[in-house]
């Protein structure tokens, strides 16, 4: 077994307890930070080359030394709007460590002059937000949270936010307009959260998994965190595997371990002992792979590489028996029903390739089709608000790329190429 | 000032401006929706894609702002592309139904869409449609041509603060809906959302389906609502390109902008202004002598002589152009008249009232500037020959009743006018005046800007200027500006220089 940072309930299945978690060492991490600078955790979190676990692979560190030093008021938000297609990974570490997360987030706050925090989740969470709510009481309790938190001068308040289902508030700042109150639609960047974030105030807005990181980071050095993991793609990794495969499920591994072994070994192979057809990556907007790429390391740069990306480590695993053009329609209906409706190329273009897409699995699909779909993907790409356009077409592009001939088959003979298919979504 | 390029030519411009507004200045237009002066950047027509090199990714020119020794291209291979893709997923939904738009002819998607793309559209699926609706009494919404630019959404929230509009559902399912009627009713600046609505989706209902816009001449005037001289447009229909028999006809008023008075938009009450100067049935069509009718030689032989006494008066007005007044002026003291000036009338202003002023008259300040005595400075005399300029609009009604008596007592009373009133009707003889959009004006507003309104159409029916009825040496009204200016502002100017955002004093 590997090492266990994030998945402490492995160890101990009670330590959402305080009493548990604190008996394993919990808030150890909070205590040595405020024994430190805070621009000194700010140097620490740099050099454990931490990076977000929400997709982008930004190097966290970096990001919290673009907030503002000095006075007035500052946010932490962590986004738990989970709701990237394939991905459950922040909801276990929510329902079943949440104390680690508390403690990553009073930390980042202390590092940052942040005293207020909000947890924003997505709607659908709501039992585990009744779960965290227990938690932060738990923790103000035993003056974890608070005034003075443990004699250090240091207020923080901390917040649960339950969003009202929409995929596009996990886009930080559509996150922090519907955290306002406003409808979930992204802002124009420029300028940054950093600069004007939460109510116009300096915000740093970072995923569940990567503040949960920070705890143990900091109690046991950055040194300890890049042992783990190949270079610059540090630490553990939770990666979430679903699809055709007989274990699905969620699995705390080192960074940068091969895809073969998380399909084969830890999730238990495909389901029937059937052949890889496909499999996305890190999450439904990470471009779709092939059985060639099984023994890629699952890390940013290594996906980076082969033109995909890490995303948010969401594995789904597609046998021989899907129909593509069945799989990717879906996942189309979802973008376009996702997309907040502000910008023009997102608002429209989605909606359009859904409507194509969906003409070719119900068998009216004409020619020209594939290539009109690949032309408006190039018109929407890069010319959107946020990323949710972009996301689409990473999506969908190189599904239709890689698998034309079977795009083609369901236009020419009216029919699906796969015989006996088994419905992914 | 910084250094850019814009398509390989050098250009300086002012630091901190988009490269949508530095390019403006230099006379690049960049197509965009959403993006309007006066309205925060909402970025969401990716119209304005712009190339700048180094970026990844073409950019927003209306949210991104110039840097020293930045390379743009607007007209760029990449550029052409973009717009070219915005246009068409702009038009997957719109109905294009042109043919019966009332923006037909000004509207930005037409524009472009021949500019841009002129390609036939790839969407072979059903429309989405919904119903055309009006949201209040003076605006009608067609929610299948817009492009959700948001400026209606905006203009109310940031600017009238009354947040009557908003935007509801995602995706391509979004559109606009009103959610208080009411409140749009009352607003006094909401006829404005029809005017920047780039496309077709918002129109006044006294404007639909009442004129194509080609057959009107649009010209740029001032508003002669109240004392804060706001930049018009009035749509005057075609005599030349007539069809339906209307005769120089005031179709509308809409607004123009001027920088320099930080005014983009215009209230109701200005733009509906209009109706009163339609009013032909009132107008003073010919010179009227004690109730006959006479041509315009005998009205200025019946001046002459009438004029031809020692004590007299003329009263001249703030509803009247510079040109009109110092004409008057000029003619008084040559003849050794007194003259006098009426007082503004007055009127409380509403809750929003952004630029309304509470005088309601035009040039009130030019007459201010001159130091003219008021009307209840006029001792009670009776004099021999009495000349007040009078137009559409009020004044306060003390300096009436005062005017009213002195035209009465008067031996001989002439009034000056375009629509007849009581002061004609107690008159001697009635001259008819033009309307302001007959003639080049000039007014100088409470900001003491001077400003240049345009002539739009001939003088109708006999309406001439009053300089011509008092046989002065002035060839054309711009001769009388510049005489005004150089006597009574010390300054050397003419039309030319007050250019589009007139002069501040």
């Amino acid at each position: 077994m590997s090492e266990i940072v994030l998945f402490k309930h492995l160890i101990d299945p009670e330590v959402r307890n305080i009493e548990n978690y604190i008996k394993l060492g919990g808030y150890e991490g909070l205590k040595k930070a405020f024994t430190m600078q805070p621009d000194d955790i700010i140097e620490e979190v740099k050099r454990s080359n931490l990076r977000g676990r929400g997709g982008a692979g930004f190097p966290t560190g970096l990001k919290w030394s673009f907030m503002p030093k000095g006075e007035g008021q500052k946010y932490f938000v962590c986004n738990a709007d989970e709701g990237e297609p394939g991905t459950f990974k922040d909801r276990y570490i929510m329902s079943e460590n949440p104390h680690q997360l508390i403690e990553g987030m009073v930390i980042g706050g202390y590092a940052m002059g942040a005293t207020v925090g909000y947890i924003y989740i997505r709607g659908e969470f709501e039992f585990v937000a009744k779960i965290l709510q227990k938690a932060i009481d738990e923790a103000y309790e035993k003056g974890f949270l608070g005034k003075n938190i443990l004699n250090s001068g240091f207020d923080f308040d901390l917040y649960v936010h339950l969003g009202a289902g929409a995929y596009v508030c996990g886009e930080e700042t559509g996150l922090i307009n519907s955290l306002e109150g406003k409808p979930g639609q992204p802002r124009l960047k420029p300028p940054f959260p950093a600069q004007y974030g939460v109510f116009g105030k300096p915000t740093t807005v970072n995923n569940v998994e990567t503040i949960a990181c920070v705890p143990d980071i900091i109690k046991k050095g950055a040194d300890w965190f890049l042992s783990i993991g190949p270079e610059k793609n540090n630490g553990t990794k939770i990666y979430a595997v679903s699809g055709h495969v007989n274990n699905p499920g969620v699995f705390e591994l080192p960074m940068g371990t091969p895809l073969r072994e998380i399909i084969y070994e830890h999730a238990g192979g495909i389901v029937g002992g059937k052949k890889l057809k496909a499999v996305i990556p890190g999450g439904s907007s990470a471009p779709v792979l092939g059985p060639e790429h099984l023994d890629i390391p699952m890390d940013f740069d290594s996906l980076k590489k082969v033109g995909s990306m890490l995303g948010s480590g969401a594995i789904i695993v597609m046998s021989e028996d899907t129909c593509m053009v069945e799989a990717f329609t879906r996942l189309a209906k979802f973008y376009a029903h996702e997309s907040c409706g502000q910008c023009t190329p997102c608002r429209e273009g989605t909606a359009w390739l859904y409507k194509i897409l969906k003409r070719i699995e119900d068998r009216e699909g004409k020619k020209g089709d594939i290539d009109l779909i690949l032309d408006i993907c190039g018109k929407i790409m890069g010319r959107t608000i946020c990323p949710l356009g972009d996301a689409a077409v990473m999506c969908i592009k190189p599904a239709v790329e890689r698998f034309r001939d079977e795009f083609e088959y369901h236009i020419e003979h009216k029919k699906c190429m796969v015989e006996n298919k088994i419905p992914i979504f | 000032m910084i250094s850019i390029k814009i398509n390989d030519r050098e250009y300086q411009v002012e630091e901190g401006k988009t490269i949508l507004e530095a390019a403006r200045e230099i006379g690049i237009e960049i197509p965009h929706y959403c993006y309007h002066p006066a309205l925060s950047i909402a970025g969401n027509c990716r119209m304005c894609l712009v190339e700048v090199k180094g970026m990844p990714k073409p950019m927003t020119a209306c949210s991104t702002r110039v840097s020293d020794g930045m390379e743009i291209y607007t007209d760029s291979k990449i550029v052409k592309e973009a717009r070219k893709g915005v246009l068409e997923f702009i038009l997957l939904d719109h109905p294009v139904d042109c043919p019966i738009c009332d923006k037909s002819g000004e509207c930005k998607l037409q524009d472009y869409y021949f500019e841009h793309s002129a390609q036939k559209s790839r969407y072979e699926f059903p429309k989405e449609r919904h119903k055309v609706e009006k949201i209040s009494k003076k605006i009608y919404l067609n929610p299948n041509r817009c492009v959700l630019c948001t400026r209606c959404v905006r203009f109310l929230r940031e600017v009238t603060k009354t947040y009557e509009l908003t935007t509801v559902e995602r995706g391509s399912h979004a559109h606009i809906v009103c959610v208080d009627p009411e409140s749009l009713d009352n607003n006094p600046w909401a006829s404005n959302i029809a005017d920047i609505c780039p496309v077709g989706a918002l129109g006044l209902n006294e404007f639909r389906f009442k004129k194509r816009v080609w057959f009107t001449k649009k010209v740029k005037a001032i508003c002669q609502g109240c004392a804060a001289g706001c930049n018009i447009y009035v749509d005057v229909s075609n005599r030349k390109q007539l069809l339906d028999g209307d005769d120089d006809e005031i179709v509308r008023i809409h607004t123009a902008e001027n920088r320099k008075l930080g005014q983009f938009f215009i209230c109701d009450e200005g733009r509906y202004s209009y109706k009163l100067y339609n009013d032909k049935e009132n107008r003073v069509k010919s010179p009227i002598l004690e109730g006959e009718e006479i041509n315009f030689e005998k009205a200025v032989e019946v001046i002459r002589k009438k004029s031809n006494v020692r004590k007299g008066v003329v009263i001249l007005s703030p509803l009247h152009s510079i040109e009109e007044n110092y004409a008057a002026y000029l003619f008084a003291r040559e003849k050794g008249f007194d003259v006098f000036r009426p007082s503004s009338f007055r009127k409380e202003l509403p809750e929003i009232a952004l630029y309304m002023e509470e005088k309601k008259a035009p040039n009130d300040r030019m007459l201010k500037l001159m130091k003219l005595p008021k009307v209840s400075e006029i001792e009670e005399i009776d004099y021999d020959f009495a000349l007040f300029l009078h137009n559409v609009g009020k004044i306060h009604s003390k300096s009436e009743v005062r005017i009213l008596s002195v035209l009465k007592r008067a031996t001989f009373s002439v009034v000056f006018e375009p629509m007849l009133s009581d002061f004609g009707k107690s008159a001697n003889l009635v001259l008819p005046a033009p309307i302001f959009v007959e003639e080049d004006g000039c007014y100088i507003n409470n900001k003491n800007l001077v400003q240049h309104s345009h002539k739009a159409c001939d003088y109708m029916f006999n309406a001439r200027p009053l300089w011509e009825f008092l046989e002065s040496d002035f060839k054309s009204g711009e001769e009388i500006f510049v005489r005004f200016a150089k006597e009574q502002l010390d300054k050397d100017l003419n039309y030319q220089k007050l250019g589009t955002e007139g002069f501040e004093l």
